[in-house]
């Protein structure tokens, strides 16, 4: 039950990448994870849900790559159209 | 609609770390090992008949990682070995900066081997990286046989598997040539060890395997 911690560890990254006051636009997360990278992907899902609900990233899923090997990667977010209109 | 393209490790911070804790362990040749199972497969047994064994050989030092209590230091520190008891409080694996932390409570030029027993779990310690040489995995008689097929991330990190409580073989159904083998599919370059902390079985060629490496390390 370590996804909670990487979930926020996703977060953090967005979060330096995403520019000031567009998070709200992010749409989609991608997110690779490997077969023996040890994670569950239902339960990160989850983590990364709850701790983004009450914030400008609620919006944003994340999308779950599945590959061989142990890689644990955030790999690009996507931006669309901001939630309630806002450009 | 627009992308950032990011490409960055989750673990990324916690590997930097360990890869801090590497170079400083490599710095007084110190050999270390991150141990793993799930609870009660015998860790701290095996750490007790293994300290006992290498007692005027080597000079071991052990990290003890559990979610509560410092029982397992006291066990180790009546044989007489240097320990740091790491308490998580409730977290289910040992992070890197954590052994930093208890690196720095060890005299480093005066330690040959470093064991870190990791918190009993088979899934989630394997995807943090201490800084150490290698992964070693406990799995006991008494837990069944399918715990490689059912963890593979840990038995394919590791270099070595103890397959601990031996003597409990006549009692129970435990396939020891099922679990080689599921285990030397996932991870062929595992080195297997059958032990029992009760009779000993075992233990002089899993130290041996320590003195070994150690002995590559040191020149």
């Amino acid at each position: 039950m370590h996804e909670l911690g990487l979930a926020e560890g996703i977060l953090d990254i967005v979060r330096e990448h995403v520019p000031a006051g567009r998070e709200s636009e992010v749409t989609s997360i991608e997110v690779r994870v490997g077969t023996f990278a040890g994670v569950d992907p239902e339960s990160l899902a989850f983590c990364f849900a709850a701790i983004t609900a009450d914030t400008p990233l609620r919006a944003a899923r994340l999308a779950i790559e599945r590959r061989a090997g142990r890689e644990l990667q955030v790999v690009a977010v996507e931006l669309g159209e901001a939630a309630g209109g806002v450009a | 609609m627009s992308v950032i393209t990011i490409e960055r490790k989750v673990l990324e911070k916690n590997d930097a770390i360990a890869g801090r804790n590497r170079e400083r362990l490599g710095q007084h040749r110190v050999f270390a090992l991150n141990l793993l199972s799930s609870p009660g497969a015998g860790k701290t047994s095996l750490l007790e008949r293994t300290l006992d064994e290498l007692g005027g050989k080597l000079r071991v030092a052990v990290i003890e990682g559990d979610v509560q209590t410092d029982l397992d230091a006291r066990r180790i520190a009546r044989h007489g070995a240097p320990v740091v008891q790491i308490v998580t409080h409730g977290a289910c694996h040992l992070e890197a900066q954590l052994v930093a932390d208890a690196l720095d409570q060890f005299d480093l030029a005066a330690v040959d081997c470093l064991v870190i027993e990791n918190v009993g779990n088979l899934v989630c310690p394997a995807a943090f990286d201490l800084g150490e040489a290698f992964k070693v995995v406990v799995s006991s008689t008494a837990e069944g046989d399918d715990k490689p097929l059912k963890y593979p991330a840990m038995f394919q990190r590791a270099a070595a598997l103890l397959i601990n409580k031996m003597d409990l073989l006549p009692y129970v159904d435990f396939d020891v040539a099922a679990v080689r083998r599921n285990a030397l599919t996932i991870n062929p370059a595992l080195e297997v060890f059958e032990t029992s902390c009760r009779t000993g079985e075992g233990i002089p060629a899993w130290c041996g395997w320590i003195q070994d490496r150690v002995a590559r390390l040191r020149g």
